[in-house]
């Protein structure tokens, strides 16, 4: 595995807010992804989680400063901010069904212009073997739980400095769920990719995660190490199923 | 202007009083249309009523149920020529070929909806084109007795002539020149009266809501238990039969009927009077028509000499018009001619709703402006732009020109609102008797009354001096 | 049956096939990619060829119209190469339509669209008549087409014209499928089709790529006017029935699927000749009328037609 391809970047909200029409979703959020680390926002249905990382990637109308390490990206166009080293691993996951998985993850390197491009894919095949097989096959035709590996294979495709995911583990079976989050887990380790995830799961999520935010109707009400949360009785009651 | 100019409580007598003013004008407007236009006129706003008619069937398909169909040019064809045959051939009246026309119309409907039970969308569209396409050539086959009936490629006349009978002597404008256009008038005004009524009930029945449900949401709709299929295809059969209705009237109007009046362009037409109207609503269908017809009949007057080209509007320059207006209200008034009127509408009166008690659910007293009003002024704008538009338009409508020909048609409407400039004044200064206002309005007030009255006046002299003229 | 004479008809009907498969390529090219019907496509076509026919002709007033077509350079351009300029200022014209016209609507309804196209559709038919005139001009044929100029196959003949056109169309459609598979902007080309917001999230620009969408669908209709133009002549209003076809065309192969463009425009363009000949009731000003029934028919059976990809709506 090669070490340091990723940059070292942290994320940086500052007064987030997010409407769609008439209806402010985001009311001024404020949190921080330490470089090379995991965060992680908990939040119930309808509690704005998929709207932020909406909002990180300026896909609604937002207001306020969103920086990616030094970068002021607030007002950066959707597709130039991919450019910047973000990748977005989309609710419902973003893979084209109608291309194959080596489109898909050719697609995933649309940013790139050096020639590594072919030992990239190698790479994620060597990590998610289940690809490497099905690499002809449409990706709507995929499992749900390969789709979702290769949602994130394709993110990875663009060498990105931070990897947003949302609801990784929506509609997936418990077993593959934890299969995901492990790799996530070994990913941060091995390549120090900065992440930040997005989950209902709190358990698994807090578990490799370092730092955590808990958001309600549109803002955080508490946030802390991933320890602290795992033992605020609050985020137990609500999240934990304690 | 921050608040409307009059602000009521709904079902109120001043609310009342609006509505009334509404029913006059449109009652007037009808009036008037007989007695005081040219009797070619008459005809072309007889023929604009007629596109409204087939604007408001496409409307049921395209704005109400959110299906693309663009082919009621072949409907309206299909209902002309049924009753151009049964009229000349049969000897039968009009009134009798109504219902044939729409069981007719229905059942064609029926058939070619029928794909719409498994086609989506733009497939729709397509199906539709095809129809609209193949229409114009299928009066010609000499098969069946086709082209007998329909005359084939030279067209079929009606030699009756649709004259008021005895007992109808008195409807405005039916005696003298004008009578036969002015009869057919009334006739037409009719139809579409009873086909507004009707139209405006199905879409408040249950199948009427299933068909706006789709449109907003098909699987919805579905979920809930509409029969997508059935109502789907009723909605365009229905749609249809009233696009043959209005193919009938077009009969009644011209008295002749041609293969080449109901190709693919008419279609354009509709669709074009569809959106200028207002997509998905009633009285867009209307407006939509007599838009069509006017501005088609405005660019036909311009002539604009550029260097070594001269722009003549009866040449193919209307087409290009009515694609720059179709594309400039696609993006700045997608709602059409009514969501404009509406937003004036808003500038001019609110009406506040009611809550359950009766009262309104916020006290009309509250949105006096109070001693800051700029009502006056804003009436006294109103009371002067009346004649001043009337004025540009008058000049611009002989200096003869295009664009500020189709601007002076509705420069000259502006004079309209003078009885809205005389209300309101009269209001501010029944608010500065109770000591509401600074004697500051006094001036404006006075100033909008008067000249309000008169544009009030010019209007009903003008009316008055062209019907004396006209008789 | 006279197999010789059926032969001939095949062969006559495919000139006509290979226009329709044209422009119904460019219908399904703009269909998969912006979501829309685009109603000016045969008009933007008509211009092309008009913009070939000025090239061809050098600045004579009297022949383009005058005004601006006096900047036009002077020399006469050789066909192929007044061909070739007539589809790259096709190109330009639909790239431009996407930017200045589609692009701002952003994702607005099917009416409204479908009304800006419309518009379109209007204006530019008007212009070309206004411009030109509405006379019918002569168009140089690109191939021969005097008589013998054809092969002889079982006793029929085919055309060089008719070979010529379907060698153009096909290569045509492999140097697009090429690009398609092939190069990164055809990759994005296809993404952008499936998912726009996806394709955004992968760094994607999804407007400029759209932009080389609409530029490749007018090429295909610009070739579909200037290699037609010698046979129908060239007028304003010689697209408008072209398309009608081109609709039933792409309808009948699947919106969304260039194989069925191509299949499409072959099934109508045959159905057209041959119909009319073996079915009695049918004379040729009914020709329409087959190829249409034939549209409808396949919807009734396979609603997205023959190759068009059945979408499942989750609710």
């Amino acid at each position: 595995m090669v070490d340091d391809v990723f940059d070292e970047v942290g994320l940086k909200v500052e007064d987030l807010h997010a409407s769609y029409g008439a209806v402010e979703v985001l009311r001024g959020l404020n949190f921080e992804v330490a470089a090379k680390g995991v965060s992680v926002i908990l939040g119930a249905n309808g509690a704005g989680k998929t709207t932020t990382l909406r909002a990180i990637c300026n896909m609604c109308s937002t207001s306020g400063k969103v920086t990616l390490g030094e970068e002021d990206i607030t007002r950066t166009g959707t597709a130039e901010i991919v450019r910047r080293g973000v990748a977005h691993v989309p609710q419902g996951r973003g893979t084209f069904p109608e291309l194959s998985t080596m489109d898909n993850l050719m697609i995933g390197a649309y940013t790139r212009k050096d020639g590594e491009v072919r030992d990239d894919v190698e790479r994620w095949f060597e990590i998610f073997p289940r690809l490497a097989e099905r690499q002809d096959q449409l990706a709507g035709s995929l499992s749900g739980g390969e789709q979702q590996m290769l949602a994130v294979a394709r993110a990875l495709m663009c060498r990105p400095r931070l990897l947003l995911l949302d609801e990784p583990s929506l509609g997936l079976a418990p077993l593959i769920i934890e299969d995901l989050f492990e790799r996530f887990g070994t990913l941060n380790k091995e390549t120090g990719l900065t992440m930040l995830i997005v989950e209902q799961n709190a358990n698994l999520a807090l578990e490799m995660a370092d730092y955590g935010y808990v958001i309600e109707s549109g803002e955080i009400t508490l946030s802390g190490s991933a320890d602290q949360l795992r033992n605020d009785p609050a985020v137990q009651e609500a999240y934990l199923g304690a | 202007m921050s608040t409307p100019l009059v602000v009521v409580a709904k079902d109120s007598a001043e609310h009342k009083k609006w509505k009334y003013a509404q029913w006059l004008y449109l009652a007037g407007f009808l009036l008037l249309t007989p007695l005081v236009l040219e009797p070619f006129e008459i005809g072309k706003m007889n023929r604009a009523l007629v596109l409204s008619v087939a604007i408001l069937a496409v409307n049921l398909v395209v704005g109400f149920n959110g299906m693309l169909a663009l082919g009621h040019s072949a409907f309206m064809g299909i209902g002309a020529f049924v009753t151009a045959s049964m009229v000349q051939d049969e000897n039968w009246d009009y009134w009798q070929v109504i219902p044939i026309v729409l069981i007719v119309g229905f059942i064609m409907g029926v058939i070619i909806g029928l794909p719409a039970l498994r086609v989506k969308g733009l497939y729709l569209a397509l199906v539709t084109i095809a129809q609209a396409a193949v229409f114009p050539t299928l009066v010609n086959i000499d098969e069946l007795g086709i082209a007998a009936r329909t005359g084939g490629p030279n067209g079929k006349g009606v030699s009756e002539e649709v004259i008021a009978p005895d007992f109808l002597q008195w409807l405005p404008g039916v005696t003298g020149a004008r009578g036969g256009s002015a009869y057919r008038y009334w006739i037409i005004v009719v139809m579409i009266g009873i086909t507004l009524m009707l139209v405006t009930n199905y879409l408040r029945s249950r199948p009427g809501r299933a068909v706006l449900a789709i449109r907003d949401n098909e699987a919805g709709a579905a979920v809930y238990g509409v029969n997508l299929p059935v109502v789907k295809t009723m909605n365009f059969a229905i749609s249809a039969s009233i696009g043959s209705l209005a193919g009938l009237m077009w009969c009644l109007d011209k008295g002749f009927v041609a293969g080449q009046d109901f190709t693919f362009l008419l279609a354009i037409d509709l669709i074009i009077g569809l959106v200028l109207g207002g997509v998905g609503t009633i009285q867009g269908s209307i407006v939509g028509g007599l838009f069509v017809v006017w501005v088609n009949d405005l660019t036909k007057r311009i002539s604009i000499p550029l260097g070594l080209y001269t722009l003549n509007g009866d040449g193919p320059l209307a087409k290009a018009i009515f694609g720059l207006i179709l594309i400039l209200f696609t993006f700045f008034a997608p709602g059409g001619i009514v969501s404009l009127a509406r937003m004036v509408q808003a500038k001019l009166i609110r009406v506040v709703p009611l809550a359950p008690s009766g009262e309104p659910i916020q006290p009309i007293e509250s949105f006096d402006p109070g001693m800051e009003s700029t009502r006056a002024d804003a009436a006294m704008k109103l009371s002067i732009a009346g004649p001043v538009c009337l004025a540009i338009g008058w000049l611009a409508m002989n200096i003869n020109s295009l664009i500020v020909g189709v601007f002076a048609f509705g420069f000259r409407m502006i004079i309209l609102f003078a009885p809205v400039a005389v209300l309101v004044a009269t209001n501010e200064l029944k608010a500065h008797a109770e000591g509401k206002r600074p004697d500051s309005i006094k001036g404006p007030a006075n100033t909008a009354r008067l000249l309000g009255l008169l544009g009030t006046a010019f209007v009903i002299v003008y009316a008055a001096q062209r019907f004396i003229l006209n008789y | 049956m006279d197999l010789v004479l059926l032969l001939q008809r095949i062969f006559d009907a495919l000139f006509n096939s290979a226009i329709y498969s044209s422009l119904a390529l460019a219908l399904v090219i703009i269909f998969r990619s912006t979501g829309l019907l685009n109603f000016a496509q045969g008009e933007m076509a008509t211009f092309t060829a008009y913009i070939a026919f000025v090239l061809l002709a050098g600045p004579q007033p009297r022949l383009t119209g005058g005004g601006l077509a006096g900047l036009i350079p002077g020399v006469p351009f050789s066909i192929p190469l007044a061909i070739f300029g007539a589809v790259l200022c096709g190109m330009a014209a639909g790239a431009m339509t996407e930017r200045a016209l589609i692009r701002p609507l952003g994702g607005a309804s099917d009416v409204a669209l479908v009304n800006i196209t419309i518009g379109l559709l209007l204006a530019t038919n008007s212009l070309m008549a206004q411009w030109w005139g509405t006379g019918p001009r002569f168009f140089p044929a690109i191939f021969p087409t005097g008589a013998g100029q054809h092969f002889t196959i079982l006793g029929a003949r085919l055309r060089y014209s008719t070979v010529g056109v379907w060698v153009i169309l096909l290569s045509a459609l492999i140097l697009l499928v090429l690009l398609l598979r092939h190069t990164k902007t055809g990759l994005a080309f296809r993404a952008v089709s499936i998912s726009p917001s996806n394709a955004e999230l992968v760094g994607v620009r999804v407007g400029p790529t759209l932009m080389y969408g609409w530029a490749m669908a007018s090429g295909f209709g610009a070739l579909a006017a200037c290699l037609s133009a010698n046979s129908v002549l060239l007028e304003p209003n010689m697209m408008l029935r072209v398309l009608v076809y081109a609709f039933a065309a792409a309808t009948l192969g699947g919106l969304d699927s260039p194989k069925g463009a191509l299949l499409g425009g072959l099934i109508i363009g045959l159905s057209q000749t041959l119909i009319p000949a073996y079915v009695p009731f049918i004379g040729f000003e009914l020709s329409v009328l087959p190829a249409l029934v034939a549209m409808v028919v396949i919807l009734l059976i396979r609603p997205a037609g023959l190759f068009g990809t059945q979408r499942i709506e989750r609710i």
